[in-house]
């Protein structure tokens, strides 16, 4: 499985998105906002979360979030720079 | 009909690690005084915490809550011409948001319900009573004394006792922080460069009756009160401050009053970046913006369930004795609508004031009182 | 009694029955797949259902049912809530502790439902509802106290209506009494006047 599509799983799971599949999220699509897949400001603060209990990542700034968790693409880059 | 029956309220009180009772702890927070302090190793996994907390020394048994908040409660009774009257209907109310939480560490659920710790402190009463919690997050102060107020106003009791009392726990502290919602040092609400809110514990408590003569001091009158919704998010505040807006002008709807004749407004103001602006609009869309405000949090921290009532005595206090404390902690006020912040304690008289508290559930209240 | 009941739905034991009429059942299954099934039978897709407690489910649940029976306009400062709640929030006030007992990173989306008054946000975003919450935590239901708390807040014009009841969820427990009340109409008998 490739980390964006182990992403697409843990958020679907996490952040209990029951209406997708892991195919409905384009790896470039946002998550927020109104063309995003309806994620809010607690979705957002559950990633943070998930990047430290899943990925081992620590996101100790939710203001840095904004970018970070723009994409899969953006979640992924940064799991990849951050990861022990 | 409801409404005819004029409420009273009077006979507050406070315990907090501010002071052990209102007197102390008003003369300390007029004294420029906090309960906050940097904690260390409060609780398993965290190293430090700004918060209010009483000394572990001051409980004996293993309900510190059951122990100050039943210490407030007899307070009240000293500063009432209490006779027992069997004919005489009392009312029992406990506002709290989280009651004896602590007691779910171990598993014990029953112990865990606020219910449990209202039954604690009601056998406690020289009255026999109708025991009632409310639970509405941090509006429950202001949501108990509003219930508590419309069922005298009915004339369904004559009497009631309203305490708001919660803990400073584990339990609340890491759910606040996993908001990002603590600041690390003294919070400031409504400053330019507040940055989270502290936590803390307390309780108070006041009376409300239909007989003015119960109380030793002379007690206010309660004008009206309300709450609504923001019917828009779980957790985050209004960005327009809609129902925060809709409360403060029902209130003043069934108080027959305008907001000019508000003298005086104790905000909720936590210290949060969302919540402070989300007030700042809802009283410059009032006309409230010249009006005198305040925030007691920085000398309480945020002590939810207990944090409206407790705010509420201290306002009280103020209308007594004619002073106004500063926003402890405000140094630059900077909300993106301006409001009249005190930073300076204001020797003033104030006839009405406003009480206003908003909270989690997108919920909101406020409440005036007046001197009679 | 000054109100009566414009609608009533109760959920346990997986029925939902609406004003007398069981409207859903669901035979097999624990607490979790009965809230999920009987949601999904509405066909009224809400993302935000799913991320509810099950408390709020239950509360949501019974409003959506509740509502969709009759067609009533309200407007939006006219519903109170009032609800009597047995267990609090102690369903997921003990999933929340179990997160710190195991020392893992709490959830701010399972922390936020350690309120038991959320259940009403959520009804009111959903309805754009911005009236009167009011939630009494006790350990049974009384509908003619309920009533009388209803009651309260419409005699005193704080709103026209009222919807509430008893709720309970905890663990595989569950039980909601949901009511719909308005005040009610003084009639007039024709030989009087």
């Amino acid at each position: 499985m490739s980390l964006q599509e182990e992403i697409k799983k843990c958020l679907i799971e996490q952040l209990s998105l029951e209406d997708l599949k892991p195919e409905d999220i384009t790896d470039d699509q946002p998550l927020f906002g109104e063309e995003g897949i309806g994620l809010d400001s607690i979705d957002a603060l559950e990633i943070i979360v998930i990047l430290d209990n899943h990925f081992g990542v620590v996101l100790d700034n939710p203001e840095s979030g904004k970018e970070v968790f723009k994409s899969v693409n953006a979640l992924a880059d940064y799991i990849v720079k951050n990861r022990p | 009909m409801a409404g005819k029956i004029t409420v009273f309220v009077g006979g507050e009180n406070i315990i907090s690690p501010l002071g052990w009772g209102i007197q102390e702890t008003f003369s300390n927070a007029e004294n420029g005084k906090t309960g906050l302090r940097e904690l260390a190793q409060p609780f398993q996994g965290i190293e430090k915490l700004h918060a209010a907390k009483f000394q572990n020394s001051s409980f004996s048994t293993d309900s510190a809550i059951a122990e100050f908040a039943g210490e407030s409660c007899h307070g009240n009774l000293e500063e009432l011409h209490f006779t027992h009257q069997p004919e005489e209907r009392w009312l029992f109310v406990l506002s709290t948001t989280k009651g004896d939480i602590a007691h779910l560490k171990s598993g014990d659920v029953m112990r865990a319900n606020p219910y449990y710790l209202m039954q604690q402190l009601q056998k406690e009463l020289p009255f026999s009573s109708e025991g009632k919690v409310i639970s509405c997050a941090c509006i429950s102060g202001l949501s108990a004394l509003i219930y508590a107020a419309d069922k005298i106003a009915a004339d369904q009791v004559d009497h009631a006792l309203v305490i708001g009392a919660d803990l400073l726990s584990e339990f609340t502290t890491l759910g606040f922080e996993s908001f990002f919602a603590l600041d690390a040092a003294q919070c400031k609400p409504f400053d330019r460069h507040r940055n989270g809110l502290n936590l803390g514990e307390a309780a108070a408590s006041v009376v409300l009756s239909k007989d003015k003569n119960l109380f030793k001091s002379k007690p206010f009158q309660y004008l009206g009160g309300a709450t609504s919704n923001d019917a828009n998010h779980i957790s985050g505040p209004s960005r327009t401050g809609e129902g925060l807006y809709r409360a403060v002008s029902k209130a003043l709807k069934y108080s027959g009053k305008h907001a000019d004749d508000i003298g005086f407004i104790s905000a909720h103001g936590t210290g949060t970046l969302f919540n402070d602006e989300m007030e700042a609009k809802a009283f410059s869309r009032l006309g409230l913006e010249k009006t005198p405000l305040n925030s007691l949090k920085g000398y309480f921290g945020h002590t939810l369930g207990a944090g409206s009532l407790v705010e509420l005595a201290m306002t009280m206090r103020s209308m007594r004795v004619g002073l106004l404390l500063k926003t402890f902690g405000c140094i630059n006020p900077g909300t993106e609508t301006e409001l009249n912040v005190l930073k300076e304690n204001l020797e003033i008289d104030v006839k009405l004031a406003l009480k206003t508290a908003s909270g989690f559930g997108g919920c909101n209240a406020a409440v005036l009182i007046g001197k009679q | 009694m000054a109100i009566q009941v414009i609608s009533s739905c109760s959920i346990e034991n997986g029925n939902i029955v609406v004003n007398g009429k069981t409207v859903f059942s669901f035979e097999s299954g624990d607490f979790s797949e009965f809230l999920k099934a009987a949601f999904k039978k509405l066909d009224s897709p809400y993302p935000k259902y799913y991320k509810m407690d099950k408390l709020c489910q239950l509360a949501f649940l019974g409003s959506e049912y509740l509502l969709k029976e009759k067609s009533l306009f309200f407007g939006d400062d006219e519903v109170a809530m009032v609800f009597f709640n047995g267990q609090s929030s102690l369903d997921s006030d003990s999933k929340h502790q179990q997160l710190i007992d195991e020392e893992a990173k709490v959830s701010p989306a399972v922390f936020v439902y350690t309120l038991p008054n959320i259940m009403m946000g959520e009804i009111a975003i959903r309805n754009k509802w911005y009236g009167e919450n009011l939630l009494i935590l006790k350990p049974s239901f009384n509908f003619e106290e309920w009533a009388t708390e209803a009651d309260l807040l419409i005699s005193a014009e704080k709103a026209t209506y009222c919807l509430g009841g008893w709720i309970d969820a905890f663990q595989e427990n569950y039980r909601l009494r949901l009511y719909l009340v308005e005040a009610a109409e003084i009639k007039m008998s024709l030989l009087t006047i």
